[in-house]
């Protein structure tokens, strides 16, 4: 079962949403290296304090980790109540 | 090496105005170290010890008095129990380039020169009450009409995140070898300043194997000696070592020179370790006029930094921004 992460850090963060973008961003060696236009194609997703980022790509997943800012986490098991 | 002169000096900005533009004589800022004298009858030299208080030092002289087109004047006149933020980039207003900014800055005295045949000129003297800080522009001053981020710019851009690795203030530091280990022993033949946990930049080291160069996260052993998390198994020589994080947080600066229009603009600055995943650093305090704020975070900064600025109603602003890493 994949682990899952939740963001502890105080802020909002950002990250490619798809494969492409990730690829598109490496590809570039960086965010600062693509224009306003060509970032305008990528797709990205914010996550604010305490909300799941277990899709953050694994690269920066390790240096959040490292740096404290996310947490991995077990979702509370559910309850099933029989009809 | 380069050097600067008053063409490189465009921007002193107070309270959201901008003097630069109205001085024609000189600005003296910067810092002094507050000392106590402590030796002792019967000794023939003097030692002093550090108080543990800066001071900060900001003069501006021969100013343009002009209330007509330029309210600045009437702006700073007011010589009693204003605290100002003030920043002054004196190598230009260039993303990565340094800049100073003194918070509690009161005008202590003002003068206004009127000479026969001359045009009027105004002095103004500042009494630093509060920080001083050197650090990074992370937004250049430049006028806004719609939202913007700092995040992008391309190979050619001026306007690309500043990347502290690069500042020409971080100078890399000698690495004589690393060790077969795990982790791998880095030693320095001086004192490499670093801190555990920072994340550093290593580059150069020959031989090692597996490498040690690249993006690593620093274990502190001694003041000449660091680990780094790689398996090591041959030995490598030479290379550097460059700070790419800082983590004792630092202060955020945000000044806005001209606005109008908008409902309102929320600034920020955020942070990256990766240039991939960008974090929020400081959101200033949402502005609706010219304003200039002073806010300071704890904690680690990563290696780059950027400014974005997401606007609610049309308009235009004219903001500038920087960072201090402590």
């Amino acid at each position: 079962m994949p682990k899952t992460y939740r963001l502890i850090y105080s802020g909002a963060v950002t990250y490619p949403a798809d494969p492409i973008s990730l690829r598109a961003i490496k590809d570039a060696q960086g965010l600062s290296n693509l224009t306003e236009e060509q970032k305008s194609k990528l797709k990205f997703k914010t996550v604010q304090p305490g909300e799941d980022c277990s899709d953050m790509p694994k690269e920066s997943l390790v240096l959040f980790l490292e740096a404290g800012r996310i947490e991995e986490y077990v979702d509370a098991p559910k309850v099933v109540t029989n009809a | 090496m380069p050097k600067f002169s008053g063409a490189s000096f465009t921007l002193l900005l107070v309270s959201g105005y901008n003097l630069a533009a109205s001085i024609t004589d000189s600005v003296s800022m910067g810092w002094e170290n507050i000392t106590e004298q402590t030796n002792p009858f019967g000794v023939a030299s003097e030692a002093h010890s550090p108080v543990g208080i800066q001071k900060g030092i900001l003069v501006a002289g021969g100013g343009i008095f002009d209330e007509v087109t330029d309210v600045l004047h009437r702006s700073i006149a007011t010589v009693v129990g204003i605290s100002r933020v003030v920043c002054a980039g004196i190598i230009g207003n260039i993303p990565g380039a340094t800049f100073l900014g003194f918070e509690g800055a009161f005008s202590l005295e003002y003068s206004v020169q009127t000479e026969k045949d001359a045009l009027t000129k105004a002095d103004v003297t500042y009494l630093v009450s509060g920080a001083v800080d050197n650090g990074q522009i992370v937004q250049d001053q430049t006028a806004f009409v719609a939202t913007w981020s700092t995040q992008t710019g391309g190979a050619v851009a001026v306007d690309a995140p500043v990347d502290f690795s690069v500042y020409e203030a971080n100078r890399p530091i000698p690495i004589t070898s690393n060790s077969i280990a795990n982790p791998s022993v880095v030693t320095c033949p001086a004192p490499h300043g670093l801190v555990t946990g920072q994340i550093v930049i290593i580059a150069g080291v020959a031989t090692s194997s597996p490498t040690i160069n690249g993006s690593r996260a620093v274990t502190v052993i001694s003041a000449t000696t660091f680990s780094v998390p790689v398996n090591v198994a041959l030995a490598g020589t030479g290379g550097t070592v460059t700070e790419a994080s800082t983590v004792a947080g630092g202060a955020g600066y945000l000044q806005v020179a001209a606005y109008s229009g908008f409902t309102n603009v929320v600034v920020r600055i955020r942070h990256s370790p990766d240039d991939i995943t960008y974090a929020d650093l400081i959101t200033f305090t949402t502005v609706t006029g010219i304003t200039s704020q002073r806010v300071v975070v704890a904690g680690t900064v990563d290696r780059y930094l950027c400014s974005t600025g997401t606007i609610t109603g049309s308009g235009s602003i004219t903001p500038f921004s920087g960072f201090s890493r402590y």
